[in-house]
């Protein structure tokens, strides 16, 4: 059985590999990414989805991905505004002596989300916008700090959550581009 | 910037036109893109649901729960807790708990 991932979407698709499933299927199938829940068999032909060994933790890739599948290539100079949230940074390596106890997974997925943020900001974010660019339309915000060793699982920890992301968007390098973030969105309505 | 209408918050749906996630942040994609939520209604929900969900299993004296845990052929947390949540923000949504992910060959926001 080969891993791959796979896309579970609410609107017909020129992909082959389409899931016929209910919303809380969907749900189930996406968290069973996590490690954290049984794997579940969906669709038509019963495929099983299981923890996220695949890699695909930050889908910044696979989003973009299907924008130009979905659009076409235009949709590199049609996009105004290129949005991707996480959920925490990791530590940095060597930091601290409370490393032993986080769940090795929360490091490894955190790690591999960021790496896979800065390839996309390296890699394509530049080829967003219509020439000439004057504005960003990519933005990524993650909180930088405070919660490397806060763990998805950890809903008694909502308040320090809150409270290390409050912190994160007041810097002001982040605020500004809160503000140039909805700037890019209200020219999308406008 | 603008304040926000409380009575009427802008809903992500009516901004974005494609939002995808893994785990988590599928949930939410789920939550804003394909059953409209707006914000304050997501956040509620997804406290709601890993409050229910994360609670660790009753493990003590649960020796093959353990053996299980300790051969990885199960999560560690429970699955049909996260599918009743997931069905119970579906039905406070507006829909039966058994609606499908896509209901429409093109829908305005895609997820």
């Amino acid at each position: 059985m080969g891993l791959h991932t796979a896309l579970l979407r609410n609107y017909d698709s020129s992909r082959p590999e389409g899931f016929d499933c209910a919303i809380w299927e969907a749900g189930r199938a996406t968290s069973a990414a996590s490690s954290f829940f049984d794997p579940i068999q969906i669709g038509r032909f019963q495929e099983t989805f299981v923890d996220g060994g695949t890699g695909c933790n930050n889908p910044v890739d696979k989003v973009f991905e299907e924008a130009l599948e979905i659009w076409g290539e235009r949709a590199r100079e049609r996009i105004n505004c290129f949005l991707s949230i996480g959920t925490g940074q990791p530590a940095e390596r060597g930091f601290g002596n409370g490393l032993k106890e986080i769940a090795s997974t929360v490091i490894h997925i955190s790690t591999e989300t960021e790496q896979t943020a800065a390839r996309f900001a390296r890699v394509n974010a530049p080829s967003i916008g219509a020439a000439p660019k004057r504005e960003k339309i990519y933005f990524r915000f993650n909180v930088a700090k405070g919660l490397e060793e806060t763990g998805l699982e950890r809903h008694e920890d909502m308040a320090k959550i809150a409270a290390a992301t409050k912190v994160y968007l007041s810097s002001p390098q982040i605020s500004d581009d809160l503000i140039a973030c909805a700037g890019a969105l209200r020219s999308y309505c406008m | 910037m603008r304040t926000v209408d409380p009575t009427n918050p802008p809903k992500p749906c009516d901004y974005f036109d494609l939002i995808g996630g893994t785990s988590t942040g599928g949930l939410i994609a789920i939550m804003l893109g394909r059953l409209k939520m707006d914000i304050e209604a997501c956040i509620e929900a997804y406290l709601q649901i890993s409050k229910d969900v994360f609670q660790p299993r009753k493990r003590k004296y649960d020796l093959l729960g353990r053996a299980n845990d300790a051969l990885k052929v199960r999560g560690r947390f429970n699955s049909e807790t996260l599918k009743w949540g997931i069905q119970r923000i579906v039905v406070q949504a507006g829909e039966n708990e058994e609606a499908k992910l896509r209901v429409e060959a093109h829908p305005k926001c895609r997820v």
